[in-house]
């Protein structure tokens, strides 16, 4: 990798400050993606590697029409790296808080960790975090279709491990 | 407890746990791997290099502050930018050792003990140091002023002909050529137009799309140029002669010194009595590989070099070696054959310039190559070349840069949707207009009374009815889709009925259930302010409205109770004798208890395969899949097999299925049955145990499934459908 610093900004606009905008901006939505595929773990990781990349690359990423999709491509990359390096070591989402009112079972998290990675990222943005069909299929580059097809198989396959009817 | 719900409220305790990833800590982190970058044996000398430019290269970091986009302009800056000359005896080669190599298998060859420095000017592209000298005795056409769009590429010296190929964003150039062969204008003279172009009398000629050129002829030597027709007026109105040294770059030259050696194959490994030597050099922005000029950019971060082949010695194969070059960071690249042989290959480090630069070989069969020079066969190869930002690029053949999926998918390592298609000719994956379906509806009416929405809700339409045996007889499924297609934000509309009383207790954490009187009946709501379900009592059983509240609300005041017959199409039932075999695994040697049988039953719009939720054969994909079990395997053995099961559109001759293991299974899609206009596969996919379970470790188990039509035509390229 080289040692590249970026060489261009918006004119009249520091360069730290363009990229503390576009994370503000871009942060929320590349986490929950990353989440969704890899957990809050891996999926933060993830994401602070991604937009470590960007920064590296800043001249580049500033100028793309769908930073996003380029980024979750980087982040993705990274999550799965991690994951091998954790062999035996499951895809990590939220328990309900001990003692408080559970607003999901227990049983979700491991339930989604059974998925396959594009089933539990499009279950959890399309029904979790609510993207739109659109959004999720912009971002994980596949057609709406796709995504619509992913999240009835993943709901189906949740709802067996469940055993929920609805 | 309403399972979206849940999801929900899973996401948003996931957000408060995690912590947002600010600026700040995104560009300490860049820091941080720059750090360990560098702490790699690999890269220190990469360091000191950097001082040793920064020292005493002002001509070096002249060119690297040029960005890679800039006009470089060939005229003006004389004799500010000596040749930089650097003897190739001192060039480390990067050699490709032979041993424990598989034919398909070429290594990185390691070059962190070269002594010259590989530069690190940030840009995309490319190189930095010209190893081509002036020459005096030259002199060379060059524009005046560039029209608006237009850029300077490089100059080359073929032979007799000289060359200054300019460059426009679209990829569209115009070449300046002086020496071309005198009969090109004799044979163009009947169609050609006599234009004054500065003052200068030229023959103009032009095809339908505007593509041509104005010509003349000086001193015996025919001055043309060449390209776009209307940019090139205006080129060749104000051409001036300059000489040689007033090019800021020197020329790529036929007759050159050959380029340093940048890669190395011996000759046992590449199939010919001496070492495959792949050699290049560059203009500071452009590299020759293998005699052809190459640029790499950010859009296109890889180029074919060239490519050639011999004869092994059992005269049953053919061995060929395949050149390219890369962008600094891509790779590594896996490519395979037609056939299914496939091998991975990363660029590698020439130590003397910023590109990378790659080869490979492989074995074609004799047979094979043959067929496909005597024009029987249109492709020879596929190579599908994954990048290590995930982007994936299927060629037909190297050294055509025919990129088969460019046009239609976006590319990792540049922006998504960036990417023009290399030459346009082949239309994007997808896009063929797609025939139609012929399904044949297998399911019978039976006896059955169905409750029914007396008007089904604006905005929805019939899916499927489904008879679902449970243990007190059948449930009824009545399932509504939004009319509006598969991105629509509305969730689908069931009304089921299920014999007995075990459905209307909502799971024990739920929220509580609220009895509402509908339509003058007592029902019961499970769910949100928005989406949830109303059931109530009846004599045989409990009716179930679900799906978004005022849509269920409106359904469940005004249902109907009608004869099966009455449906707008069959119901699906879980009776063998209503479903058809349409195919059969074969070829797989296992004991392990797996399907090999498909059969399916059809209402005449979704098909559903082997009595699970019926699914609806979509417009816009060539193929459906239906499933992957978990894997089976034999007690104690490493690898197992999962089955995989789905539809494909009609036209579709054969399904590639990539394995982990790099080997690609091939499907036939048949409908035994006769009964179905489209195909249906069954696939047997091995896989690896180890590192399977919830760990994720394998991203998916199916890296990608290529379908074909019965021409070998890539109809579409599916990544990662399990």
């Amino acid at each position: 990798m080289r040692n590249v610093r970026p060489s261009r900004a918006p004119v009249g606009e520091p360069l730290e400050h363009g990229f503390t905008t576009f994370v503000e901006r871009h942060e929320r939505p590349l986490r929950e993606a990353l989440t969704a595929a890899f957990g809050v773990d891996v999926g933060r990781d993830a994401t602070a590697d991604a937009l470590a990349h960007a920064w590296e690359r800043w001249d580049r990423v500033a100028d793309m029409e769908n930073p996003i999709g380029y980024l979750y491509v980087v982040g993705r990359n990274r999550g799965r790296r991690a994951l091998q390096q954790r062999r035996g070591s499951p895809v990590r989402y939220p328990l309900p808080v001990a003692g408080a009112t559970p607003e999901f079972e227990p049983a979700l998290a491991g339930a989604l960790a059974q998925l396959s990675e594009r089933e539990r990222s499009v279950v959890l943005l399309v029904h979790g975090f609510q993207w739109t069909m659109s959004e999720v299929a912009e971002t994980l580059d596949v057609s709406k279709s796709t995504v619509q097809s992913y999240a009835e198989r993943a709901i189906a396959k949740l709802r067996h491990e469940m055993r929920v009817e609805r | 407890m309403i399972l979206e719900d849940q999801l929900r409220a899973l996401a948003e305790a996931a957000a408060v746990e995690q912590r947002p990833v600010t600026a700040p800590e995104a560009m300490e982190r860049a820091d941080e791997l720059d750090v360990v970058q560098f702490a790699a044996p690999h890269h220190r000398w990469l360091v000191a290099a950097s001082i040793v430019l920064l020292a005493g290269g002002l001509v070096v970091l002249l060119a690297w502050d040029r960005a890679p986009d800039d006009p470089i302009p060939v005229v003006s800056l004389p004799e500010t930018n000596p040749p930089t000359t650097i003897p190739t005896t001192t060039i480390p080669t990067t050699t490709i050792p032979t041993t424990a190599l598989p034919a398909t298998t070429v290594p990185t060859g390691d070059s962190s003990d070269a002594s010259v420095p590989l530069a690190s000017d940030g840009s995309e592209a490319l190189v930095n140091e010209p190893t081509l000298d002036y020459r005096d005795g030259f002199d060379w056409w060059v524009p005046g002023d560039l029209p608006d769009g237009w850029r300077y590429g490089y100059a080359a010296h073929d032979g007799e002909v000289q060359t200054v190929r300019l460059l426009a964003d679209d990829r569209t150039t115009i070449d300046i050529q002086s020496g071309a062969d005198g009969a090109t204008i004799d044979d163009l003279a009947a169609d050609a137009v006599t234009e004054e172009l500065g003052g200068v009398p030229w023959q103009v000629v032009q095809d339908d799309d505007g593509i041509g050129g104005a010509m003349r002829v000086i001193d015996g030597r025919l001055l043309a140029v060449l390209g776009p027709v209307e940019p090139a007026r205006a080129v060749a109105a104000g051409l001036e002669l300059v000489p040689e040294r007033a090019l800021v770059r020197p020329p790529f030259r036929a007759d050159a010194e050959p380029g340093p050696v940048v890669l190395t194959i011996p000759a046992a490994e590449s199939g010919g009595e001496e070492p495959f030597e792949l050699r290049a050099h560059t203009d500071g922005l452009f590299t020759t590989v293998g005699g052809d000029i190459k640029r790499v950019s950010a859009e296109d971060p890889l180029a074919f070099g060239d490519y050639a082949y011999a004869r092994t010695g059992e005269a049953d194969s053919y061995r060929v070696v395949v050149t390219g070059v890369a962008l600094d960071g891509v790779g590594p690249i896996s490519f395979g054959l037609q056939a299914g042989d496939t091998a991975e290959v990363t660029p590698s480090d020439s130590a003397r310039f910023a590109e990378d630069f790659y080869a490979f070989v492989i074995d074609v069969p004799a047979s094979v190559l043959d067929e496909y020079e005597r024009g029987g066969l249109q492709r020879l190869t596929r190579w599908t070349f994954t990048f290590v930002d995930g982007e994936q690029r299927v060629y037909d053949e190297p050294g055509s840069q025919n990129c088969v999926n460019c046009g239609a998918r976006p590319v990792g390592p540049s922006e998504p949707g960036s990417t023009t298609p290399d030459d346009g000719y082949l239309e994007p994956i997808g896009t063929a207009d797609p025939p139609p379906l012929e399904f044949e509806p297998t399911n019978v009416y039976g006896d059955d009374m169905w409750w029914v929405p007396s008007v089904v809700p604006d905005g929805y339409e019939f899916a499927y009815a489904l008879l679902d045996p449970a243990d007190e007889g059948d449930g009824h499924h009545l399932v509504y889709l939004p009319a509006d297609g598969p991105g629509s934000r509305r969730g689908m509309l069931e009304v089921a009925h299920h014999p007995g009383t075990g459905h209307v207790d909502p799971p024990p954490d739920a929220p509580a259930p609220s009895d509402e009187v509908v339509g003058g009946v007592a029902w019961m709501w499970t769910g949100d302010a928005s989406y949830g379900s109303f059931s109530r009592r009846t004599n045989g059983g409990t009716l179930t409205v679900s799906g978004e509240r005022d849509v269920a609300l409106v359904v469940a005041r005004d249902l109907d109770r009608v004869p099966e017959a009455q449906l707008e199409r069959p119901p699906f039932r879980s009776d063998s004798s209503k479903s058809l075999l349409v195919t059969e695994l074969s070829g797989v040697a296992t004991s392990a208890d797996i399907a090999r049988e498909l059969r399916v039953s059809t209402d005449g719009v979704a098909v559903q395969v082997d009595g699970r939720v019926p699914q609806q054969v979509r417009l816009d994909d060539w193929v459906t899949f239906d499933r992957a079990t978990s894997p089976s395997s034999e007690p104690g053995a490493d690898t197992g097999v999962i089955i995989v099961s789905g539809m494909t559109r009609p036209g579709v001759a054969t399904l590639e299925f990539e394995q982990l293991d790099g080997q690609v299974i091939t499907v036939v899609p048949e409908d035994r049955s006769g009964r179905f206009g489209i195909g249906f596969f069954l696939a047997a996919i091995d896989t690896p145990l180890d590192g399977l379970g919830n760990d994720g470790t394998y991203a998916s188990l199916v890296p990608s499934v290529t379908a074909r039509a019965a021409d070998g035509e890539i109809l579409a390229v599916i990544s990662e459908p399990f």
